[in-house]
């Protein structure tokens, strides 16, 4: 839909004009914003809790780092976190799991976090994730101008399998030599498996690599209500100014007591390979 | 002069039976036939009211019987009767653009009067008729009506130098324009869906070319265009805002005419002519050159439209008519062949109108009418088209008996079916991994019944009241899925699947809509007038944008979503200056409407074969004063229209629930537009118009996930952005024509935005960006960027004839 938006933009407007305004906005309180992930791989479960800022307060938003956070599974195992246990500079505001704790799929978990005197708490269940079976990388017949600048003129297509008997929902993140790949206009790459037929074979990832990179494409698996909210958080960040789009609104977290922010319980699959000619 | 006390029996049934029964509609259609068969005292004078110079009926046009207070209005076939004792009179015509003429008349039985008027600018010398004003602005029971006044806009500045009757009805009390790059419009606290736009009957589901730049109206071949806002007429149903009536011209019966516009974007061209003494025709084309000059431009995206009008006329007797009036119309646009989309309306409509005798006639239309838009993307990886459409066929019967003078009854049904194909993505990729997604299909037969009666109960007292009943069925084939679970949070899920066969129901909605108007002479210069109206609508609109695009998926009520209804009550007074052709009114009104559709928040709106799970209803009010000021004739004319109104929605599910300006809010409007002729040859006319900004939803804060650096959003339009105003002139020149040459030829030099105030377009947030398009430090820093469209913008147009 953003293309369409771009599109229409550009047409409609052969005359337009575009220049930067002061916005006038009344001042709100802030936040708590809490993310939260607990996944089926090792080492992989972090709280990171922060609190939002104003429009025009730029730089990193404050952090949390003397709230009490706990993950609790459906069999009633509680797994204390605690902030930073390293000291790591920047890692403030991040807390992980006192002892060793993985999570499993088919299993809910409760995230609860206490700030100040404010209790904040969510639930999410853990689905399982796509098939991966292999990574081949192919020459992008039609690269964009942009990835024609930088040299990434190489796709990598996607094999693998999806259940097609259950409803189910992904994110996809695409790592380039073991960096995230991350485009603020773009929002996170989510998946409905609606749109994708049971045999995955040679789905382009969407992101475009230099011949020598190292690419790893990884699945996580999503309940419906973090797929809403992935999908809410990318009309947010990707919108055009709402003439083409609904009007924006907060994404629906699962968190209580009107935190932002949410809280995902997710298995990982991943596949990787080297782009070469 | 009081020329009938005692009460006509048929007037009491009459009376009785428009109280609300179905039967009581039923037992009047039934009745309608014996109805005129009374006898009356009085004899009847009849005729046909029409433009001398080219033959074509005068819609509304008003005839008066001097020094008396009866008179009445031409039909939509022009025609016009009035009872009366034996007597002399003089019948005074009168319709706004033309001159008065008064005919005298010795009524000794019963007799045929036809009136050819003259438009007011034929003449050079104004010989104007002053004996008798129009004052069918005082006298017209009809309130919360603008007529477009045909003569005035083609002097008015344009865009480019398209004439758009859109613009006109933009322009209009009680309207709102929707904004620059588009061709909608509000009306009195309802959103664009909510207009029914017709053209000889047929709905145009979407009136806009290039975004609105120009509108699907070719104004050479527009007759007459009537916005009803409020006390409409039972005949017109099934939206809850107004009916825009739009009329193509009745081709003239005489020798062929060729004309035509060279303008900067589009050019058109028609020709008009008769083929025997009884048939005539016109046919008209119209095409924008914008993709040529894009082409030229080396441009690899390429825009266009164009509209094809036609219409065959066959005269067949002194009361029967039949006309076929065909049209179609699109936009195309490509993108580099990468990327395209378009949409367009079709309409045709087959007219049969006979007169039974001088006092009934009748209208028996066929309707077919279709508006599709398509987008398709080539993109190598996942190539798709989406099409959506929506289509309909049809019946209409009207009769209008004018039972004596102190009644008139239009009665009449409608019928049609309706064919919904919301969307269908088809994946064109032979080894996609995309399947297609094909959404509900949805049918419908809507039908309507309706019957309403005007009524003089003095000479200062005139009532019509009446009552539509429509009665929409959606129908099978359908699969209807069911859904279980919470749906205000949206964690709804599919439950089961209805089969409902071929023409079965799925569900029905009968409503009854009355209709009340009256109005109270106060003298001969002022009256007072009021109205209420119920209005239901079961077609919805299911758009994404806060701002009306052409790419809106239509949909019918049923399982999932109900009727929208809306009540209106208006009152008004109205004045007319015995001494100056000036006249004005002030309306108030308030309405209120129930089920009106929106998206919840964060609604999925793109491939959702869910879609319906995503829409609200909920109810919204509003209401206002409308002040409109007109000049209609001498060297100067001109009107002021200035409107005060709010408009409010509350909705489950939307803004959390809370009650908010609807998109269509905006407090203060004003449109002035002027013309003044200097002599023959030099028009100057100008254009003003002030809005309050529309409002819209921006962030208060910001927060962070992940790598994402996202906005808070408080509250839903809670911000205003500034107002928009414009300033337009225009100046027509006419070559002296040259008496030995049938061709004849205007120069119009236009320019849009003269003082090029920057408009707020619409207005959005992002990351500060350096001149290159890469983020500026971390991404954190934040702006407001807003968005405007038209400068200054120059044209010229050559009109000409021969």
């Amino acid at each position: 839909m953003k293309t369409i938006a771009t599109f229409l933009l550009a047409s409609a407007i052969l005359f337009a004009c575009e220049e930067t305004v002061e916005l006038d906005i009344r001042q709100t309180p802030t936040k708590v914003v809490i993310e939260g992930l607990v996944t089926n791989q090792v080492g992989r479960q972090y709280v990171r809790l922060t609190r939002s800022a104003s429009f025009y307060e730029s730089g990193p938003t404050p952090r949390v780092s003397h709230a009490q956070v706990t993950v609790t599974d459906d069999l009633g195992q509680v797994v204390p976190f605690v902030h930073n246990p390293r000291n790591y500079p920047d890692s403030i505001g991040y807390y992980v799991p006192q002892s060793p704790f993985t999570g499993s799929i088919g299993r809910s978990y409760t995230l609860t976090v206490r700030v100040d005197e404010h209790v904040y708490s969510a639930v999410d269940r853990m689905s399982p994730a796509m098939e991966l079976d292999s990574l081949v990388p192919a020459a992008d017949p039609r690269p964009s101008e942009r990835d024609m600048k930088k040299g990434r003129t190489f796709q990598v297509l996607v094999f693998g399998k999806e259940p097609g008997t259950t409803k189910d929902y992904y994110l996809i993140n695409v790592y380039r030599n073991d960096t995230l790949v991350y485009e603020p206009r773009r929002g996170a790459f989510t998946v409905d498996d609606q749109t994708l037929s049971e045999k995955i074979q040679g789905v382009p990832a969407p992101v475009n690599f230099r011949p020598h990179d190292r690419a790893v494409v990884e699945c996580l698996s999503l309940s419906r209500e973090a797929f809403q909210y992935y999908e809410g958080l990318a009309k947010l960040t990707t919108g055009s100014g709402g003439m083409f789009d609904s009007p924006p609104s907060n994404p629906p977290s699962n968190l209580s007591n009107g935190a932002l922010g949410f809280f995902q319980a997710s298995a990982v699959t991943r596949v990787a390979t080297m782009v070469e000619h | 002069m009081h020329m009938m006390t005692r009460i006509n029996p048929t007037q009491e049934v009459i009376a009785t039976l428009s109280s609300m029964s179905i039967r009581a509609i039923a037992m009047i259609l039934l009745l309608a036939g014996p109805l005129i068969a009374v006898a009356q005292p009085e004899l009847t004078i009849s005729g046909t009211v029409r433009d001398k110079s080219n033959q074509e009926a005068l819609i509304g046009a008003t005839v008066r019987v001097e020094g008396t207070s009866k008179g009445t209005a031409a039909d939509i076939n022009g025609f016009y009767s009035l009872r009366l004792l034996p007597g002399a009179y003089r019948l005074v015509f009168n319709f706004v653009g033309f001159k008065s003429t008064v005919k005298a008349v010795q009524v000794t039985g019963n007799l045929t009067l036809d009136a050819d008027l003259e438009a007011e600018d034929t003449e050079l010398e104004e010989i104007v008729v002053q004996a008798e004003r129009d004052n069918s602005h005082v006298e017209d029971i009809q309130m919360s009506k603008s007529k477009v006044n045909m003569l005035m806009v083609r002097k008015l500045p344009t865009v480019l130098g398209e004439v758009d009757i859109i613009k006109a009805v933009q322009a209009m009390p009680g309207v709102i324009s929707a904004g620059e790059g588009t061709s909608s419009f509000f009306v009195r606290g309802g959103s664009a869906d909510q207009n029914l736009i017709l053209m000889d009957g047929a709905p145009i589901y979407d009136a806009s070319h290039l975004f609105g730049l120009y509108s699907v109206f070719n104004a050479d071949i527009v007759k007459d265009a009537e916005l009803y806002k409020g006390g409409v007429p039972t005949k017109f149903g099934g939206r809850l805002s107004s009916i825009l009536d739009v009329q193509t011209k009745d081709p003239a019966s005489g020798q062929t005419i060729v004309g035509g516009g060279i303008g900067t974007l589009a050019s058109r061209v028609m020709a008009e002519g008769a083929l025997s003494d009884k048939i005539s025709y016109f046919a008209s084309a119209r095409r924008s050159y914008a993709d040529v000059f894009m082409r030229l431009a080396q441009q690899k995206n390429a825009a266009s439209f164009y509209d094809l009008n036609g219409k065959l006329m066959l005269r067949a007797s002194q009361g029967d008519q039949v006309s076929l009036s065909l049209y179609r119309g699109r936009d195309n646009f490509d993108f580099d062949k990468r990327f395209d989309f378009s949409w367009g309306n079709t309409a045709g409509v087959l007219d049969w109108k006979h007169a039974f005798n001088d006092r009934v006639f009748s209208k028996t239309s066929l309707i077919v009418g279709s508006f599709d838009y398509l987008l398709r993307s080539e993109d190598e990886a996942n190539p798709f088209q989406w099409k959506s459409s929506v289509n309909q066929a049809g019946l209409q019967y009207d009769v209008v008996v004018f039972a004596g003078g102190r009644h008139e009854i239009n009665l009449g049904y409608k019928a049609s079916y309706l064919w919904f194909e919301p969307g269908t993505i088809a994946s064109t990729a032979r080894t996609g991994s995309f399947r297609s997604i094909q959404m509900d299909r949805h049918q419908a037969i809507d039908q309507a019944i309706y019957v309403d009666t005007r009524h003089r109960l003095s000479d200062r007292l005139t009532l019509w009241y009446g009552l539509r009943l429509s009665m929409f069925r959606n129908v099978g084939p359908s699969d209807v899925i069911r859904y279980a679970g919470p749906t205000a949070s949206g964690q709804w899920m599919r439950m089961d699947t209805l089969r409902v066969g071929h023409l079965e129901t799925v569900k029905s909605f009968g409503n009854l809509e009355p209709r009340f108007s009256a109005r109270y002479l106060l003298g001969e210069q002022s009256s007072l007038k009021a109205s209420y109206s119920r209005m239901v609508q079961n077609v919805h609109s299911i758009s994404n944008g806060t701002v009306p695009l052409p790419f809106n998926t239509w949909l019918p009520s049923g399982f999932h979503l109900r009727p929208q209804w809306a009540d209106l009550w208006a009152i008004g007074y109205f004045h007319t200056w015995q001494s100056k052709p000036v006249e004005w009114s002030v309306e108030a009104f308030y309405k209120d409407m129930s089920q009106v559709t929106e998206f919840t928040d964060n609604a999925n709106l793109f491939f959702n074969p869910d879609l319906v799970m995503e829409v609200r209803q909920g109810k919204s009010w509003s209401y206002g004063v409308e002040f409109s000021l007109t000049k209609t004739k001498g060297k100067f004319t001109g009107q002021l229209n200035y409107t005060w109104s709010t408009a409010m929605r509350e909705i489950p599910g939307v803004n959390q629930g809370i009650a908010y300006a609807a998109n269509h809010d905006r407090r203060h409007v004003l449109n002035l537009s002027g013309v003044y002729e200097i002599n023959d040859r030099w028009t100057i006319a100008s254009q003003f118009s002030y809005s309050t900004g529309r409002p819209i939803t921006v962030t208060s804060g910001r927060y962070e996930f992940g790598n994402f650096d996202a906005d808070i959003i408080t509250e839903r339009n809670g911000y205003r952005l500034p107002a928009v105003h414009r300033l337009d002139v225009a100046v027509t020149y006419t070559p002296k024509a040259n008496k030995n040459r049938k061709w004849k030829g205007e120069w119009v030099f236009s320019v849009y935005n003269v003082y090029s105030r920057k408009n707020p377009f619409t207005l959005y947030t992002r990351s500060v960006l350096d001149k290159s398009g890469n983020l500026v430090g971390d991404g954190s820093t934040k702006e407001a960027r807003m968005i405007s469209l038209f400068p200054i913008i120059p044209s010229v147009t050559y009109n000409f004839k021969f």
